[in-house]
């Protein structure tokens, strides 16, 4: 198995499953890049280095795992192209989706939270249940509970957010 | 009618039924409206988990991952030879193969012997068979666990190193037990234990030797100076490292002299 190869094609997807899990970019590239560190120790064939890499880096998050040192991310340096930097209504857009997303997902307990990010990177429920400790069999019904309660808390959320841009709407024309 | 749980429904939408059981799915929630409504409201609590969750992510640049692959890179700096090896794409040793190999050419020459009754090459090919299977049945991969082989009033087990590589592993071990470790010439690392140690469970895999529980006593470990990498671990805690020629101390030593160190298995 080619180290590199391997890191390429699994790097993304554990960084994006750490984004989600933690909120924090610069945390979840710590993490994912402790993982693979730890990997290399590991030789797993490449089966079995997606779970493991997955399950080892949760346990990173759980036990605080971070650099004392936050590193500046590369996007620092070169900036977005600047036909992509977004209006004011759009960064504000982008934020209220943001905070709706991570409202409804620490509103989740952390193995709920765990479990339906682990399906979303397309994990089986046999792996799923290995990652979390519980029994296979309730693995469906345990996602299936905790996507009601993530999409019931998101919509929420985004209600409110449209009924306070109404009222700020509204605010800003009696001001005017 | 009985309804369809709702874990096998989101079992369904998830792909994870065998064949019948998602057809059975199936014809239920055609006739029933219930169970078609639960689907459809599960359905649409996955499109917003995955759509809110794309619209929230941050990307990831292709400049982040060939960055974030040059830190693992540096860090890699510290790591056990086999692991810079992986990390660099260097070919595994042919040990293995090289062993399966010699083993071929002296069943090929005891074929060619037994033309020749009583001959002094068959007696001594029959010594080198058994002692090559006995090497090679060392090499098997996988864990196996079990009673260790008693030598004298101990135990002992020994292992080839896994492209170079062994790692021995105490868990539990009775804080009192001194483990004593020199370096040898052979191919194999072994481990012995003696006294109340000698009641540990051993498990051993080609490259890897872990001994558990025990009683006070001794633990004596042969590393061998052919090992590319080889380390000695008690509870998760390193004592030992080598790595190549060097060999690192990684807890108190508890005496040392002549040709070997001595831990103790409690090390504050």
């Amino acid at each position: 198995m080619d180290f590199e190869a391997v890191f390429r094609r699994l790097y993304p997807t554990l960084f994006r499953y750490l984004q989600r899990l933690t909120g924090d970019a610069d945390w979840a590239e710590d993490v994912a890049q402790e993982s693979f560190v730890r990997l290399l120790r590991q030789r797993l064939p490449e089966a079995e280095a997606r779970p493991w890499l997955f399950t080892v880096a949760t346990n990173l998050v759980r036990d605080g795992v971070r650099k004392t040192t936050r590193r500046q991310r590369l996007l620092a340096s070169a900036g977005p192209p600047a036909s992509s930097i977004p209006g004011p209504e759009e960064e504000r857009e982008r934020r209220a989706e943001i905070a709706a997303v991570r409202a409804a997902l620490e509103g989740l307990a952390p193995r709920d939270r765990q479990m339906l990010l682990m399906r979303e990177e397309g994990f089986k429920y046999a792996e799923i249940a290995r990652a979390t400790g519980v029994a296979p069999g309730s693995v469906g019904t345990l996602v299936a509970r905790a996507l009601r309660r993530f999409a019931e808390a998101y919509r929420s959320q985004r209600a409110s957010d449209v009924r306070t841009a109404a009222q700020d709407t509204a605010f800003s024309a009696k001001q005017g | 009618m009985e309804h369809v749980a709702e874990g096998t429904l989101q079992a369904y939408l998830d792909g994870e039924l065998a064949a019948e059981e998602n057809a059975a799915v199936e014809r239920h929630v055609a006739a029933c409206v219930e169970c078609a409504a639960e689907l459809a409201s599960l359905r649409g609590a996955a499109y917003v988990l995955a759509t809110s969750l794309a619209r929230a992510d941050q990307p990831l640049a292709s400049d982040d991952v060939a960055h974030a692959f040059q830190l693992v890179r540096a860090h890699a700096g510290g790591l056990p030879g086999s692991a810079r090896r992986w990390l660099t794409g260097a070919a595994p040793s042919t040990r293995s193969a090289l062993l399966r190999a010699a083993l071929f050419l002296l069943g090929l020459a005891a074929v060619a012997s037994a033309a020749i009754p009583g001959s002094p090459v068959r007696a001594w090919l029959a010594g080198a068979w058994q002692e090559a299977a006995s090497l090679f049945s060392q090499a098997t991969p996988g864990p196996r666990a079990g009673p260790a082989r008693s030598v004298g009033d101990g135990a002992g087990v020994s292992v080839l190193p896994r492209d170079g590589r062994v790692r021995i592993v105490l868990r539990g071990p009775d804080a009192r037990t001194r483990i004593h470790v020199r370096l040898v010439d052979g191919e194999a690392a072994a481990v012995r234990a003696d006294g109340g140690a000698a009641t540990a469970r051993f498990t051993s895999g080609l490259g890897h030797l872990e001994l558990e529980g025990g009683g006070p006593g001794a633990v004596r470990i042969e590393v061998p100076r052919a090992a590319v990498w080889a380390s000695i671990e008690v509870d998760g805690r390193p004592y030992l490292l080598k790595d190549g020629a060097d060999v690192r101390i990684l807890a108190p030593l508890a005496d040392s002299g002549g040709t070997e160190v001595v831990f103790r298995a409690g090390a504050e």
